[in-house]
């Protein structure tokens, strides 16, 4: 993975993580609905994903498979977050999610646990 | 309707609105603006004559005559045009005309203009493409209290730095994700500025501007045009969000304005419209200074485009002759000016004959003038053409004659030709007739040869007069008898020395005076029925002469035996 995903390109991850493995197709057909793209925007954002490295496709029938998990993209977007919002600090970012008042006491509990187990 | 025509009348729009725009910019509603650029656009997009007895190009052109190959009804026909030239000339294959060089420019840079506009654009296309639908609880408010009178679809995409607006036949309003939707006024007043964007076809009309631009690239006040417009388009339209948040909504407008420049980067998409692009600057000015438009100023506003419509866009009635014959068309001197007259003669030569008696559509007398004479032996030709420039009334108060002699067809050039006809024949009809002397006019026509002569390849005579018994080819003597004799219903027609005379309508061959003792002949061989006319008898009463009657050959013979004293007196001596 080498480049940041748009939203665009991650709504593509996001039918191979669900689904596993699929045609470019049958990727097609999905975000028609889901999304109202037509076939060839599809197939373009399926070749920027692959261009980048987050999808790898082989024959017969140009099966797509996520090269990246949810979990490596997620890094990623975070990464991206706290390099840009946060000067590389991860803290400022925990602090600000404190501030906002979006997490709640039991996910704080949950955050200390995480906390005191890394320390460990 | 060529394309420099169109774009001289364009330019003439696009200079009366930037004048427009200059002074009333922040008086009037700005539409206003957008409306004169795009009657600017529909004129250099439409080929379409629009007649109006008072447009500007009619005014203008009954101001300055155009030179007429034919006379205007009324006058004569032009004379001492060989008649040889009629001659039907046998053509054998087809022409295949050159592609012309300055077509062949316009069109390379038609192309280069278009690809400038719609790489980028398609570029931007694919990225509205692949947009994600939104459900955002704000923007579906906002869309159930403003029920826009067209289905608009809102989506985001994290790839545009600013909100735009796209798609002609399915509006969509795109908003970037980074966006904050939180707060509904400042939602609503980017949705607001899309939404009047697609509500008033702005992306077709910026689709014209560029159409405009690309076929007009060569004129420079198509690239101001294309500018302001296109900031017209936004100006008018941030106009519009305000009237309807009302005044007091402008600084907070301003404030989503220029949050949103600050977000700008990369290349616009020139045939989109978007909230945040443009000249912000310009933008918040006319913001804060917005105003409550009066009445008065839309009356203005209506007035001032329908005076520049009627008068800017519309041609004079009498259209310049069209061509349909295509072959014949690709002849026209446009376009061959670098060639050399002994080249574009073996053009003619070479276009199948003409048999349509128009001419094949041509321009009046294009192909008496121009066509025939090139097809006779160049080394020797002399093209003569006359004419003659009448008042209003049908009165001539300009004959002339010129000879034009090719003397070396291999290095005049058409363009020179044209340009060296042209200016002589506009030269003679820009001349003052009514208050010059004989004396001025035989100057002003030597100057006038001797301007389009250049020596080497092209050579002019010309012979000009002022009618009247000062005319230096006229005989005075015959002028004083010819008034004595119009009230007794004799016209005539004194030309250049040429004399013909009518009667009852018809052309007869000589008037005999017996109580003068002269006879006036006409110049035989030039009218109609000069060599076997009627002759006409003066017949006196009391001294003075009180009728006309016609009388044989015969008649004739006789008075001339029975009077010896009887002399002839012909113009010509």
């Amino acid at each position: 993975m080498n480049r940041k995903l748009y939203e665009s390109e991650l709504k593509v991850m996001e039918v191979l993580w669900r689904e596993g493995e699929a045609s470019a197709k049958q990727i097609a057909e999905t975000l028609k609905g889901e999304v109202g793209w037509s076939k060839t925007t599809t197939y373009t954002v399926i070749k920027k994903c692959v261009d980048k490295g987050a999808i790898e496709r082989s024959e017969p029938g140009f099966v797509c498979r996520a090269k990246i998990s949810r979990e490596e993209a997620q890094r990623c977007e975070t990464d991206e977050l706290i390099d840009r919002m946060y000067g590389g600090r991860a803290d400022r970012l925990i602090a600000a999610l404190l501030d906002g008042g979006r997490i709640g006491p039991e996910e704080l509990a949950r955050l200390r646990a995480l906390v005191d187990g890394a320390e460990k | 309707m060529s394309l420099e025509r169109m774009s001289l009348q364009a330019s003439a729009i696009i200079l009366f609105a930037l004048l427009a725009r200059l002074l009333l910019l922040n008086r009037l509603p700005k539409r206003t603006f957008v409306a004169l650029w795009l009657l600017a656009a529909a004129r250099m997009l439409i080929p379409v004559e629009l007649p109006f007895r008072y447009g500007a190009d009619a005014l203008l052109r009954r101001a300055v005559p155009l030179p007429a190959a034919v006379p205007p009804a009324g006058a004569l026909p032009p004379r001492a045009v060989s008649a040889a030239w009629a001659a039907a000339v046998v053509r054998t294959s087809a022409a295949t005309p050159a592609f012309p060089l300055w077509r062949a420019v316009w069109l390379a840079g038609v192309i280069a203009c278009v690809l400038a506009l719609l790489l980028p654009h398609l570029r931007w296309r694919r990225i509205y493409a692949r947009s994600l639908p939104l459900e955002d609880a704000n923007v579906e408010r906002w869309l159930r209290e403003r029920k826009p009178q067209r289905k608009v679809r809102v989506r985001v995409s994290d790839e545009i730095p600013t909100p735009l607006c796209y798609g002609l036949l399915h509006p969509t309003i795109l908003l970037p994700s980074a966006l904050d939707r939180s707060d509904f006024r400042r939602l609503a007043y980017v949705l607001e500025h899309e939404l009047t964007h697609i509500l008033r076809f702005d992306l077709p009309a910026k689709l014209a501007f560029a159409a405009a631009l690309c076929a007009h690239w060569f004129n420079p006040l198509a690239w101001i045009m294309y500018l302001l417009a296109n900031r017209d388009v936004e100006l008018a339209c941030d106009e519009a969000v305000l009237r309807r948040f009302g005044e007091p909504a402008r600084q907070e407008y301003a404030r989503a304005l220029i949050d949103l420049a600050a977000r700008r980067s990369g290349l616009p998409n020139p045939l989109s419209s978007g909230f945040g692009r443009q000249t912000i600057e310009e933008r918040i000015r006319a913001i804060m200074k917005a105003r409550h438009l009066t009445k008065i100023a839309a009356i203005a506003a209506a007035l001032l485009i329908a005076f520049t419509a009627l008068a800017f866009a519309t041609s004079a009635e009498e259209e310049p002759s069209k061509t349909t014959n295509p072959e014949i068309e690709a002849l026209l001197f446009d376009g061959w000016e670098d060639e050399s007259v002994r080249d574009y003669a073996a053009r003619i030569a070479a276009l199948p004959e003409i048999e349509d008696p128009d001419g094949g559509g041509l321009p009046d007398g294009y192909l008496e003038y121009v066509y025939y004479p090139l097809l006779y032996d160049l080394d020797s030709l002399q093209i003569t053409s006359g004419g003659s420039a009448n008042a209003d009334s049908g009165e001539m108060l300009l004959n002339y004659e010129v000879v034009m002699k090719i003397t070396d067809p291999d290095h005049l050039t058409v363009g020179k030709m044209r340009d060296a006809k042209r200016g002589v024949e506009e030269g003679l009809m820009s001349f003052d007739c009514e208050s010059a002397t004989q004396e001025e006019l035989q100057k002003y026509v030597m100057e006038l040869a001797a301007r389009w002569s250049d020596g080497e390849t092209i050579v002019f005579d010309i012979l000009a007069e002022l009618p009247g018994p000062d005319s230096p080819y006229a005989d005075a003597q015959t002028w004083t008898y010819l008034q004595k004799y119009a009230p007794l219903g004799l016209s005539f027609d004194y030309y250049l020395g040429n004399l013909s005379m009518y009667y009852e309508g018809q052309e007869i061959r000589a008037v005999i005076d017996p109580e003068s003792g002269i006879t006036i002949a006409n110049s035989a061989g030039t009218g109609g029925l000069g060599g076997d006319g009627p002759f006409l008898l003066v017949e006196y009463e009391g001294g003075a002469p009180a009728a006309l009657r016609r009388i044989s050959s015969e008649e004739y013979a006789a008075l001339s035996a029975s009077d010896e004293g009887l002399g002839e007196q012909s113009p010509d001596d």
